[in-house]
């Protein structure tokens, strides 16, 4: 890692003094009152240069502090005047590394010295930051313009107030590394002693701004540490569940383990007798399941006398709107009634049955994959505190702005009347993007005097989940006389919550929808009525959707006996009527698909001849606006033991912000893609999981994990898009692509263990 | 040439008769004691039966609820998640399958029309209220020895419930073994019928530990194997056998195979707590009869039972000396199942944490592995089983938690990983399949 | 009450003797760095020191820790193999969302301590029990071989 950048020095003896400066941190509490931000110009959207001094309650803060000289540019950036520039970071860090990007971004525009640039969470105020999400792989697209303009805008504060200062042509002035110079007159200054005078200076119009070029970026695109890694490695609180207040208690809150189920009654004097109980109560909650649904709070002096408690809960729940959903029940359906293409097709085009009337060879094929949890290893917690009118909340959440309405109304309270701070989220995956837990804590608040942590058991966690729906295809293909492919249908059977739409994570994804091209297509789905709650999980939809279609593509490459990439190459560069995307910002290119499917194909070997038992895999998807191809080389055994011998990954994603992040988001996006395709799989009987800790799901474990994964990035100057999750759906296909071309079985259902696969050391 | 096929006649069937008689004094569990026997109304030591001296005085609901413990009789009459002697629960049988029935008083569904005869023809002679006759997974062979005044305490205890409304469910048994006729000529055979006969020539502590043996908790219809007409075989009393896909060991005094190397004391906490440090815990059906049943006895009544334990005669069966010393703390040293690394592996990653590498558990004694006897039956049958199933009981001084591996762990990583404790920290690896696995979990009861 | 000692420092904590260290440390004693992830011993986040050796302290009840000393990974860098360890983490960036860390260098230390120089199945059987939901797996195995190759 050798071009790595740091806001550390590379040598021990620094490193030692960064570890013992973050012991001395006192440990408590985690995040200090550190003044809400306030807005010069409320309501102003958009507006990232619109904090600025002038605010009384700010300007009181800077007066205080140690050194009395911390000058605020804008909502995203403080210069002190010994030259520390601190950059605000407004979406939650989840594991993405976007605290560490998003300072790279600014920095690079604010031309900052990377060395003495310190990273802070931003709280929550969308007014003054807009979206403050984390999740669709959307934080650094959304943000780009946004991060680059306040550091760019800081800048020319700044030089602003250097030019008048020295009495220059400010366009004669250049920045680096947090120094202003005046080359013609040998005139330069830290930004540190320029930044009172810099933060008087007219706020400048965003939209003037030059912004850097490609050529230009002096970070973007390096490789960089995490910029809490200090922090972590040394154990300090930095988590929701790490938050400590005076006086906290601590609440579980137990829910119906059938999905909708209410409290009749439960054994309160029992619990409350219990050792270590202050106090429980019943909830009937707000009824949504995204929000609070009816429960039971226990209220305890620790979380270890709460999970007693909770454990001699007797809760006699109404079942009359619960779930009775039921896992095998659902696959049996699906498979009886998969031939029975629905009446009316969601899409259209040419005539699937003329060309299968017409075709050289037809496949049919079906397809399924199961239920599964995110299983984040922080599980669900929230620390609320009414007081004053207010409640005060620390969420590791994802969506902390969108969050907002649905925690007033369980706490039964005006917006703003919340008050949130986001802390680092153990994990995300999309579960934290529903606030439920965020929302129950409000609640449980009101009833308890003094701030309390909720904290759900892991079993908790795996039994109210809003999980990967399961899905189900049923395909047929047509390869025309010239070994194309010439039609597509698909009946993709899934689920519904309100007998309308397909249910949360549950729709066919608009990337899959016209990435598949054929001069004929058709497609339609059944829906099943389901009360279980689903959820965007880890790049939803593609996450399983695409090993069905690039399984299938491969499935039609062979029977037309050609070879696979050029099959794919092909394919994807047919000149076919587009669908449309409902999405706009959808930027799907066929040139960036082919680029990625070549790349993977060489760096992979494609073409070379495998040995007996071994095979290569191949597959490629276009997910939350990264275009990506994967590829998995390996061998099977007698006992459909497999052994991974290479996995490459190839990403266009726009420019790379960190390329050490962006790393590890491919190989940890590929590594979950792996563990989920061999393992995991959720069971609901009668509304009831079955699964409810890491013993019934088992999360890949170091010794089955890939020893490498080769990961290589094509650049270019579209805009940048995420990488929290394009390099997770092509994986299970590459892997079924290459068990066939090891073994001639075709595997069509996840998770490959309920087929006898498994991964060997 | 007819002499000769005659005289081959008169062998075949003196052979038969002669193993049919064998088989028949094979019934009797306590034919191994010497000493005459006497009907308990001549025994001077009545108490012998009934419950102890410290609920003598209770009313009769409140005997019969201790006996009802004594005798097990809530593990096999309730479904898992359903009402308690509702019946339901599955027994997997090398013949199909069979399920318990409803002993709750309702009236059309239970024994709530029962009279006192009818519920003692069923209790010991495996007769029901229509006349049909029970299959003997309800060991009426065993509660045979019950007196009436008992069984008619628990018939009370049973009629204090609230009736449950659960019609029985459906059998499902190959032919012949449908046809419950035939268990009449089976009766005949295996079948007593006769109340228990005090042992004069032993002490009445070792009668009262007989009585709670033989005809309460019937020990012998797991641990005792069985014959070719799968009832139980007591010349090989208690020598252990493999009952619902667990083994329930070899409990006789043999040094190796059986008990005979513990002290009374393990005997008793394993008895009455379902653990004896040293030598692990008990887990599936010993570990639901120490929870529903053992561990409702009196200290009385539990050292009655050792007591009677002791005396069983040694019969050694293959089952190799408990390995008492821990392995290796290096992962690398000690042996390994085979050459296949996967056990390992998975040991590492969902049981090192707990059992660590030497077996001792570094954070409760009832982790341990070294000394336990499961991990030191070759056939691994309870390692498997435990593995699938999990431990989760609680005990006076806290919790036995162990998670069950069955639902993210297939067969073959099970299979391994039995392999691999039983190579490492037992006598001798053994040598299970991912289908064996697959089998034992078919039999294990529901 | 019982007396422990956790990073050299001795405290009185009044607490049931069931209550697992875990609980102990994260609510009574204010040292939120070690992690509960599963309560079942799955996931090795709450992974401490206890007499030297790596210990699940969901597991260990407060009454069974007897007199053994406690380290936790807010006291692992006053260790040599643990600084070690913290370093090679923070060189190889490994963290992703971080929750597992805590666990993962507090097996890898004790791996240090025991096996100075480690193999993969070294790596394997001390670093199983660590769940990494993010999967850093990679970067995990690689930092202790750093850590491993530089002078003790
Ligand atoms: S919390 Fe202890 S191992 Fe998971
Ligand atoms: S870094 Fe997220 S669980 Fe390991």
């Amino acid at each position: 890692m050798a071009n790595i950048q740091s806001n550390f020095a590379q040598s021990d003896a620094y490193l030692s003094a960064l570890i013992r400066e973050v012991h001395a941190t006192p440990v408590a509490p985690v995040i200090g009152r550190r003044g809400f931000f306030k807005l010069a110009g409320a309501g102003a959207a958009g507006l990232v240069l619109g904090f600025q001094l002038g605010d009384a309650a700010f300007a009181a803060e800077n007066d205080a502090a140690a050194d009395g000289a911390i000058q605020t540019m804008n909502a995203f950036i403080r210069v002190a005047s010994n030259n520390t520039i601190t950059i605000y970071s407004k979406c939650p860090e989840i594991g993405q590394g976007i605290k560490t990007s998003f300072g790279v971004i600014i920095a690079d525009e604010l031309d900052a010295d990377w060395n003495h640039v310190v990273m802070e969470q931003a709280d929550i105020n969308p007014k003054v930051y807009g979206s403050q999400g984390a999740g669709g792989s959307t934080s650094i697209p959304r943000a780009w313009d946004q991060l680059r303009q306040a550091g760019a805008g800081a800048k020319a504060m700044l030089i602003a107030a250097a030019a008048k200062q020295w009495e220059v042509d400010p366009r004669q002035i250049t920045a680096r590394d947090s120094v202003l110079t005046h080359a013609a007159s040998g005139k330069s200054a830290t930004y540190g002693s320029l930044a009172a005078e810099a933060a008087k200076m007219p706020v400048p119009d965003a939209k003037g701004l030059k912004l850097k070029t490609r050529a230009e970026y002096r970070l973007i695109g390096k490789g960089f540490h995490g910029v809490d890694d200090p922090k972590v490695v040394t154990g300090q609180p930095l988590f929701g569940i790490d938050v400590q207040r005076p006086g906290m208690v601590y609440a579980t809150y137990t829910k119906c383990p059938a999905a909708g189920g209410k409290v009749r009654s439960f054994n309160v004097d029992e619990i409350k007798a219990e050792r270590g109980v202050i106090d429980a109560f019943a909830l009937t909650g707000t009824g949504l399941m995204a929000e609070a649904m009816p429960g039971v709070a226990i209220i305890a002096k620790d979380t270890w006398s709460a999970f007693q408690a909770q454990k001699k809960l007797k809760v006699d729940w109404d079942l009359s709107e619960a779930s009775q959903d039921s896992t095998s029940r659902f696959s049996e359906e699906a498979k009886k009634i998969a031939m029975s293409f629905p009446q009316k097709a969601d899409e259209n085009i040419g005539d699937v049955d003329k060309a299968f009337a017409a075709a050289a060879k037809t496949v049919e094929a079906y397809y399924e994959y199961p239920f599964a949890a995110h299983a984040p290893l922080e599980p669900m917690n929230t620390t609320a505190h009414w007081h004053d009118g207010i409640v005060e909340m620390w969420v590791p959440t994802q969506q902390p702005d969108r969050g907002l309405p649905s925690i007033a109304k369980a706490a039964g309270l005006p917006e703003d009347k919340i008050v949130l701070h986001q802390t680092r989220v153990g994990g995300g995956f999309g579960r934290r993007l529903v606030n439920d837990y965020a929302c129950e804590a409000a609640a449980i608040s009101r009833k308890v005097d003094g701030p309390v942590k909720l904290q759900w058991t892991r079993e908790d966690d795996f039994a109210h989940d809003f999980y990967r729906p399961a899905g189900y295809h049923q395909f047929k293909g047509a390869i025309d006389g010239n070994g194309r492919l010439d039609a597509w249908r698909e009946h993709f059977i899934t689920f519904t919550a309100d007998g309308k739409k397909e249910a949360s994570g549950a729709n066919l994804t608009d990337n899959i929808k016209f990435s598949i091209k054929a001069p004929n297509l058709r497609r339609g789905t059944t829906m099943f009525p389901l009360r279980i709650p689903t959820g965007a999980w880890r790049a939803p939809g593609d996450n399983a959707q695409v090993f069905a279609e690039q399984c299938f593509m491969h499935e039609m490459s062979s029977v037309a006996g050609r070879d696979h990439v050029e099959f794919l190459l092909e394919a994807v560069n047919r000149d076919v009527p587009e669908l449309a995307p409902k999405d706009k910002s959808v930027n799907f290119s066929p040139k960036r698909v082919s680029d990625v499917i070549k790349m993977c194909a060489d760096k992979a070997g494609w073409g070379k001849t495998a040995p007996k038992g071994s095979g290569l895999g191949l597959a490629w998807c276009y997910s939350h606006a990264g275009h990506v191809a994967q590829a998995v080389e390996l061998s099977v055994d007698a006992n459909k033991r497999i052994k991974i011998e290479r996995i490459v990954v190839v990403l266009d994603v726009g420019p790379i912000i960190d390329m050490t992040g962006s790393q590890a988001q491919a190989q940890g996006a590929s590594t979950d893609a792996l563990s989920t395709a061999m393992g995991l799989k959720i069971n609901i009987e009668n509304g009831r999981i079955k699964e409810l800790n890491y013993n019934a799901y088992p999360v890949l474990r170091m010794p089955f994990a890939p020893m490498t994964i080769d990961a290589y990035f094509i650049q270019s100057d579209n805009p940048p898009t995420g990488m929290g999750e394009p390099a997770f759906p092509a994986l299970a296909a590459a892997l079924g692509n290459a068990i066939f071309a090891a073994t001639g079985e075709r595997v069509r259902r996840l998770p490959l263990r309920d087929l006898g696969y498994s991964l060997a050391i | 040439m007819k002499t000769i096929v005659g005289i081959a006649a008169a062998v075949i069937i003196a052979i038969a008769l002669g193993f049919g008689g064998w088989l028949y004094l094979g019934r009797d569990p306590m034919s191994f004691a010497a000493g005459s026997t006497v009907s308990l109304a001549d025994y001077k030591d009545a108490s012998v039966a009934g419950v102890p001296k410290e609920i003598a005085g209770a009313e009769l609901a409140k005997r019969g609820e201790y006996l009802i413990h004594a005798a097990d009789c809530l593990a096999c009459h309730t479904a898992p998640g359903g009402a308690p002697f509702a019946g339901g629960f599955a027994f997997n049988m090398p013949f199909g399958v069979i399920y318990s029935t409803n002993i709750t008083p309702d009236k059309e569904t239970g024994i709530g029309d029962y009279t006192d005869a009818q519920f003692l023809a069923a209790l010991r002679q495996g007769v029901r209220a229509d006349g049909e006759h029970l299959y003997p997974a309800m060991p009426y062979t065993s509660y045979t020895y019950m007196t009436d005044a008992d069984a008619l305490a628990i018939k009370a205890y049973l009629f204090t419930l609230a009736p449950t409304r659960a019609p029985a469910k459906q059998n499902q048994l190959s032919w012949p073994f449908n046809q419950r006729g035939l268990l009449a000529a089976w009766n005949a055979m295996f079948s007593p019928d006769e109340r228990f006969r005090p042992n004069t020539g032993q002490s009445p502590q070792w009668n009262r530990g007989a009585y709670l043996a033989e005809a309460m908790g019937h020990c012998g219809e797991c641990h005792t194997p069985r014959n070719v007409a799968y009832a139980l075989d007591n010349h090989s009393k208690f020598a252990g056998a493999l009952t619902a896909g667990w083994r329930a060991y070899n409990i006789t005094s043999d040094k190796n195979s059986g008990i005979g190397d513990w002290s009374d004391e393990d005997v008793y906490l394993y008895l009455s707590t379902g653990h004896a440090n040293g030598h692990g815990g008990a887990a599936g059906p010993m570990g639901e009869a120490t929870d529903n049943s053992l561990s409702y006895l009196v200290a009385d009544d539990a050292r009655a039972l050792v007591s009677y334990l002791r005396g069983i005669p040694a019969h050694a069966t293959e089952l190799p000396r408990t390995v008492t010393t821990p392995a290796s703390a290096s992962h690398k040293e000690g042996p390994t199942a085979a050459e296949d690394l996967r056990g390992e592996k998975i040991f590492a990653g969902a049981c090192a944490s707990c059992h660590d590498w030497t077996g001792v558990s570094p954070v409760t004694g009832y982790a341990t592995l070294t000394g336990v006897r499961a991990v030191n039956d070759p056939s691994a049958a309870n390692v498997a089983q435990t593995v699938v199933n999990g431990v989760d009981r609680t005990i006076p001084s806290g919790r036995i938690y162990m998670p069950a591996f069955g639902e993210g762990y297939s067969d073959d990583d099970i299979a391994a990983v039995a392999n691999y404790v039983t190579a490492r920290f037992g006598a001798k690896g053994a040598h299970l399949t991912g289908k064996d696995v697959a089998d034992l979990r078919k039999q294990a009861a529901q | 009450m019982f007396t422990l000692t956790v990073n050299g420092q001795s405290h009185l904590v009044d607490v049931p003797e069931q209550m697992p260290l875990l609980w102990v440390l994260r609510d009574h004693l204010n040292l939120v760095g070690t992690k509960y992830g599963c309560g079942v011993a799955q996931c090795g986040a709450c992974t401490v020191h206890v007499g030297g050796n790596p210990t699940r302290s969901c597991q260990l009840t407060i009454g069974d820790v007897g007199t053994r000393a406690v380290v936790t990974i807010e006291g692992i860098g006053d260790a040599p193999n643990g600084a070690k360890i913290q370093k090679a983490w923070l060189e190889a960036s490994v963290p992703q969302c971080g929750y597992c860390q805590a666990g993962q260098i507090m097996s890898a230390t004790a791996l240090l301590n025991s096996t100075p120089q480690p193999d993969d199945s070294d790596i394997d059987a001390a670093m199983a029990g660590n769940l990494c939901r993010c999967g850093t797996y990679i970067r995990v195995r690689q930092a202790i071989k750093n850590a491993a190759a530089k002078p003790a």
